[in-house]
């Protein structure tokens, strides 16, 4: 038996050389410019099967993945349910785990919105599983804090083990920051995605189809984007015949980003403007001129009738119906958009391309894109420190940093849940062949080839359409197969060559951070600046505020509330991450 | 002291009818009540409500220390008031109408469809009432623009929220809040309605002087009980219906509470909130219970 | 002679009056539910842009077929029931001995009980104690953990405690006892029979507290076999909020967020219908209770 073991982990030694010589080739494949195209993914995942194939090798011929416990062991998990309520124990995800690696999960799904209160019973009555998965929603903090007092694992002493979660950590040192806490160590695993740059873009949208109806060309500045958004209101831009029933800009903190950013206020969020400039001082953009000009502008579009007036009213559901009808031409970041896949018509009608920052202030002369995360803020999985097999389970979270174990969590397996499927020369998972009784084939995946949410934390591109998206010729883009898959995502990587080419700036948000002692006291500030800063942000726009008039009151009242405090410890929190 | 003895041992009865509501009351109410320490500790789930930390005060500080909490106290004792003055006589007025149906057909049909709203979920009904208030799409603006007005954005004014939960309160409750003065009026004495009638006396004059004396002690455990929870209204209705433009409006204890949790999980802060709204309570019913032994001659105790 | 007839037609006004304002009562009162049945075979889109109003649009009994399909839905149901029976049965074997000794003047101490019930109105020990002290009894999910947490309502009883305090005449008891009643058997043989209308209240109040309860349910079970419908029904209820989490979520593909938002789609569909498949047992179940309130005449009979 201990011989068996030794053998093992030479074989796993060997394994990990390979794996990160493939993991070196993803990586510059996926941060690399797409115009060098170095390797399709075709043959890195094949390359990758060769490598997993000289691990061990069934007399069948079909490959095996490392098994990581030789004879089979149990271990409990937790979590909240997503979309599947009771059927994380029946996928077939989970069935290979126990053949292929000797692992058994036997997974207790809960309420989602019960998680929250459940976990905490957990801790209080000193019940934890091995392994907390799913969309936990635990933040930073509160992982630090139950790391702290001795609930979990600290698996940076198993990094040895973790040989492709360690070459990720030194390859985005953002994300070995975000998942080492500040006493150095790691107590959980956040999303993390290596996916294809645009997928970074945050998903603003402008109608093709409205720009052509008013023969205007695509704004770059703030005052084409008036007049655009004029033209839009003044003609029949939707085509219907009726010129009154446009509504230009649809407002929602998303469509208002590419404005933002035009003055120079890098923060995607819809109330709170944090950023932190080169120097690393942490600052509060609500407060700004820059803030009060950006306010300026869109009480002007709200003024003129370019926004829709129940702007600040109006449900999730009413926009979807709008974008569905065809009602808008400028919209952020809402499902309507990605349902049109589905829905051809209304989608190519429409011809959305994806928005960048627009210019023209005296703010900011570039364009600027404040990229989504990366790192997913929420942890993904904990692993109790009570656990009889902390080794196994260390070796199992890194076995999904690899592109079977990624895949297998979004996909299950290849010959077994789906097929890749060739789409313009590139391979794509497809799992029409294996549907069965489900009623389309995200169900099939959702609900029977994974465990949907349980260990689906590392985004890559190999088998997704994103690695036909980074390889494909501009011109073959918005049109033919590629186009009918990708949709939305398409247009997202063509506006990302077109900024590149531009020498559009890309800029991170804000990363999450923590903030122990303080955190009780930032929690009542953050609330009480937040309530404010979202009622003024309206009362400006609408004009029930006057810019100049109200102005300073608005700054001493916020002053009132303790913002210098908060500034405080916003700076210390960061400063104590960037330390790490 | 022997009447007394003598008293206990012919009523032994009378307390072997309350001891099962007791033992419970001891060990599900009383046993865990020790958790009310929490608010004057900094609570750590490892350490357990005994190991954790004291903190005196500090947690009611943070409260009472916050720019909102002047609005939030404002805002909750709105709601509160508005529902005392709308939502506690409505409910009254229907019994008493209701009483005065003769087709039972029809009583009961009225009484059925009343408690129906009762049973619509909260998620939904807000839903609804969004949808209901929508500037461009809603039936309300639909009709004031019908008689000549000007669509209201009646979910963006923070001075009309409370007129929105309030009223839809109302509209949702009243059937239901009404069983308990149905139920009260059905020991009104036949007999004496009929004398009355006889004697002359107008259906006004009997709602009056029989049907509502006969509710009056209901009404005033009512009112007593309503006003030991002035300041607890539940987060969920206000919060569904809030929006960035009527925070100022809406933003009441529970929903504060609720927030300031979402950045942090904060056991403390909310057992602080929620023993703060408890003493405030408690004054408010003793004031109810003193007030009503003056003026009705009962109290609850 | 003139009076009376004044009188009549006075009171003939008055009933015009009574029964116009209880109609448009009724109607206002009937139009949510109606509103909701009719969503509930609406297409979800004509819901969402508001043009469902006096008629269902685009008919569809889709939300009710997935509703139906949902394979746990009768095992809820047959929890739901016997959750129901079970505890309000509990409710009214406690509450109501406990309200009628707490009338009686006879009861000494009853304003130092009253304190001690009504502090629990107000103080709670909170989540984890309360979770705490339901595991040291060992009911963490167990059957008779729904019925008998919550076993007594002090609300309730108050409120029964002020119908036994004023409906029931004291001469009634008084001659009880002297007929060498002792108050078991007032209680039992006088005192119930003659409380049919608070009885009522409580099975309404409590039974259908049981019905919609959930909260407990959540914290406590962990088989889904031992689930009321409730919260089945919240599951199919929180597939409406995936959508909305998955798009700031970094794992989901535009795949699965268009799936995600069909879910959603076709919960917004269904939690019409669940409301209506939750309800109309209880809707059933009320005009029977309504009788009680009508049985209150013989008090009267009785004082006579």
């Amino acid at each position: 038996m201990k011989k068996r073991k030794q053998i093992l982990s030479v074989l796993l030694a060997a394994a990990m050389v390979t794996t990160m010589l493939g993991g070196c080739g993803n990586a510059q494949g996926t941060s690399g410019k797409s115009s060098t195209a170095s390797s399709t993914s075709k043959s890195e995942s094949t390359q990758n099967a060769v490598v997993e194939s000289t691990v061990e090798s069934n007399d069948d011929g079909t490959e095996d993945s490392v098994r990581i416990s030789e004879e089979t062991i149990e271990i409990t998990l937790a979590g909240p349910a997503s979309v599947t309520t009771n059927e994380w124990n029946e996928s077939v995800q989970f069935a290979e785990y126990e053949k292929r690696l000797g692992i058994k999960i036997n997974a207790t799904a809960y309420d989602s919105e019960a998680w929250s209160s459940k976990l905490t019973l957990m801790l209080a009555s000193d019940e934890l599983p091995d392994i907390l998965a799913g969309l936990t929603a635990t933040t930073r903090e509160d992982v630090y804090k139950y790391g702290q007092e001795g609930y979990l694992l600290d698996l940076s002493q198993y990094l040895d083990v973790m040989p492709n979660l360690t070459r990720i950590m030194e390859e985005y040192p953002e994300y070995a920051r975000h998942i080492t806490m500040e006493n150095g160590a790691i107590y959980g695993i956040s999303p993390f995605s290596v996916r294809i740059e645009s997928w970074n873009l945050q998903d603003v949208y402008m109608s093709q189809t409205w720009l052509d109806n008013v023969g205007m060309d695509a704004p770059e500045t703030l005052d084409e984007l008036y007049e655009v958004l004029k033209a839009f209101k003044e003609q029949d831009a939707n085509g219907n015949g009726d010129t009154d029933d446009e509504i230009p800009m649809l407002y929602s903190a998303y469509s208002c980003f590419p404005i933002l950013w035009a003055y120079g206020i890098y923060s995607t969020d819809g109330k709170l403007h944090e950023m932190v400039d080169e120097d690393g001082n942490y600052m509060v953009m609500n407060v700004t001129e820059n803030y009060r000009d950006y306010l300026r502008y869109i009480h002007k579009l709200y003024k003129e009738g370019l926004i829709n007036e129940d702007a600040f009213v109006i449900s999730s559901d009413e926009k979807d119906q709008l974008i569905n009808n065809g009602k808008t031409g400028y919209v952020g970041n809402v499902t309507s958009i990605f349902l049109g896949l589905d829905n051809e018509g209304d989608y190519s009608k429409q011809k959305w391309f994806a928005v960048t920052g627009f210019t023209g202030t005296e703010y900011n002369s570039e364009s600027v894109v404040v990229e989504r995360e990366r790192v997913g803020a929420n942890f993904r999985v904990l692993v109790s420190a009570d656990t009889k097999y902390p080794e196994e389970i260390a070796k199992l979270i890194d076995y999904l940093f690899t592109v079977e174990g990624a895949i297998s969590a979004s996909n299950g397996y290849e010959g077994l849940t789906f097929d890749f499927n060739d789409i313009e020369g590139y391979p794509v998972v497809d799992h029409t062949n294996y549907i069965g009784d489900y009623e389309s084939s995200e169900a099939y995946r959702t609900r029977k080839a994974t465990s949907r949410g349980a260990f689906n934390f590392y985004s890559i591109n190999e088998g997704t359409i994103y690695d036909m998206l980074q390889n494909i010729d501009t011109d073959k883009l918005m049109e033919g197969e590629c186009y009918k898959v990708a949709g939305a995502n398409a247009t997202k990587q063509l506006a990302w060559r077109k900024a590149v080419q531009k020498g559009v700036q890309f800029k991170k948000p804000l990363p999450s951070l923590s903030y122990g002692d303080d955190g009780a006291e930032r929690a009542t500030l953050y609330t009480d600046i937040v309530n404010y800063c979202a009622t003024a942000n309206v009362q400006f726009i609408t004009g029930e505020r006057d810019l100049d008039k109200d102005w300073d009151t608005y700054l001493e009242e916020l002053e009132k509330m303790g913002l210098q405090r908060y500034i405080e410890i916003q700076q210390n929190a960061y400063d104590r991450l960037m330390g790490n | 002291m022997k009447t007394l003895k003598k008293r206990l041992v012919t009523s032994w009865q009378l307390y072997v009818l309350v001891l099962p509501a007791v033992i419970y009351i001891a060990l599900f109410a009383y046993k865990p009540m020790y958790g009310i320490l929490i608010a004057f500790k900094n609570f750590s789930i490892r350490k357990g409500v005994w190991g954790s930390a004291w903190v005196g005060f500090d947690n009611f500080k943070r409260l009472f220390n916050s720019y909102w909490f002047p609005v939030i106290m404002k805002n909750t004792l709105t709601l509160s008031a508005l529902s005392l003055v709308l939502g506690f006589p409505t409910p009254i007025i229907l019994a008493l109408l209701l009483n005065e149906v003769k087709s039972i057909k029809f009583k009961n049909a009225v009484q059925t469809v009343s408690y129906a709203p009762h049973f619509i979920s909260t998620v939904v009904m807000c839903g609804m009432l969004t949808l209901f208030l929508s500037p461009s799409t809603g039936v309300i603006n639909k009709i004031i623009e019908l008689f000549g007005g000007e669509a209201i954005f009646f979910l963006q004014e923070a001075n009309l929220f409370k007129w929105v939960y309030e009223l839809s309160n109302v509209w949702q409750g009243v059937g239901w809040s009404s069983i308990i003065y149905f139920a009260a009026l059905s020991s009104v004495d036949k007999g004496l309605l009929e004398a009355a009638e006889i004697d002359g006396a107008t259906r006004m004059q009997r709602i009056w002087h029989i049907n509502l004396p006969e509710i009056v002690p209901t009404i005033v455990t009512m009112f007593i009980l309503k006003c030991g929870q002035i300041l607890s209204i539940g987060y969920e209705k206000v919060y569904l219906l809030q929006t960035d433009a009527n925070i100022s409006g809406s933003e009441i204890i529970s929903t504060y509470v609720y927030k300031v949790g979402l950045e942090q999980a904060d056991f403390s802060f909310s057992t602080a909130t929620g023993l703060f709204n408890t003493v405030v309570n408690c004054v408010l019913l003793i004031t109810a219970n003193q007030l009503s032994k003056k003026v009705t001659d009962s109290g609850l105790f | 002679m003139k009076t009376i007839r004044k009188q009549i037609s006075g009171d003939k006004f008055f009933q015009l009056m009574v029964t116009i304002i209880l109609t448009v009562f009724f109607i206002i009162e009937l139009y949510p539910m109606l509103y909701v049945v009719f969503c509930s075979i609406s297409n979800p889109d004509a819901v969402a842009s508001g043009e469902v109003l006096l008629w269902p649009v685009g008919i569809t009994l889709q939300g009710y077929q997935k509703v139906f399909q949902y394979r746990d839905l009768w095992i809820g149901y047959g929890n739901t029931i016997f959750y129901t029976l079970a505890g309000t049965a509990l409710n009214l074997a406690i509450t109501l001995p406990c309200a009628y000794a707490m009338s009686r003047k006879e009861l000494m101490g009853r304003n130092q009980l009253m304190l001690f019930f009504m502090i629990t109105m107000y103080v709670s020990g909170g989540l984890i104690p309360t979770y705490l002290n339901v595991k040291s009894f060992g009911l963490l999910d167990s059957r008779w953990c729904m019925v008998i947490l919550g076993a007594i309502s002090v609300y309730n009883m108050i409120v029964a405690r002020t119908f036994f305090a004023n409906s029931i005449p004291d001469e009634i008891i008084e001659a009880a006892r002297i007929d060498g009643c002792n108050d078991f058997r007032i209680f039992g043989k006088i005192i119930l029979p003659l409380s049919k209308a608070i009885t009522g209240v409580l099975v309404l109040y409590y039974g259908t507290g049981h019905w919609n309860a959930y909260f407990d349910a959540m914290i406590y079970l962990d088989d889904r076999k031992k689930f009321p419908l409730q919260l089945f029904l919240r599951e199919i209820l929180i597939q409406s909020k995936f959508a909305e989490e998955a798009l700031t979520d970094s794992t989901v593909s535009a795949e699965e967020l268009a799936y995600l938002a069909e879910l959603s789609k076709n919960a917004d569909l269904m939690k019409y219908c669940i409301i209506i498949v939750s309800t109309v047992p209880l809707m059933f179940i009320y005009p029977k209770l309504q009788k009680f309130f009508e049985k209150g005449v013989m008090i009267g009979s009785v004082k006579g």
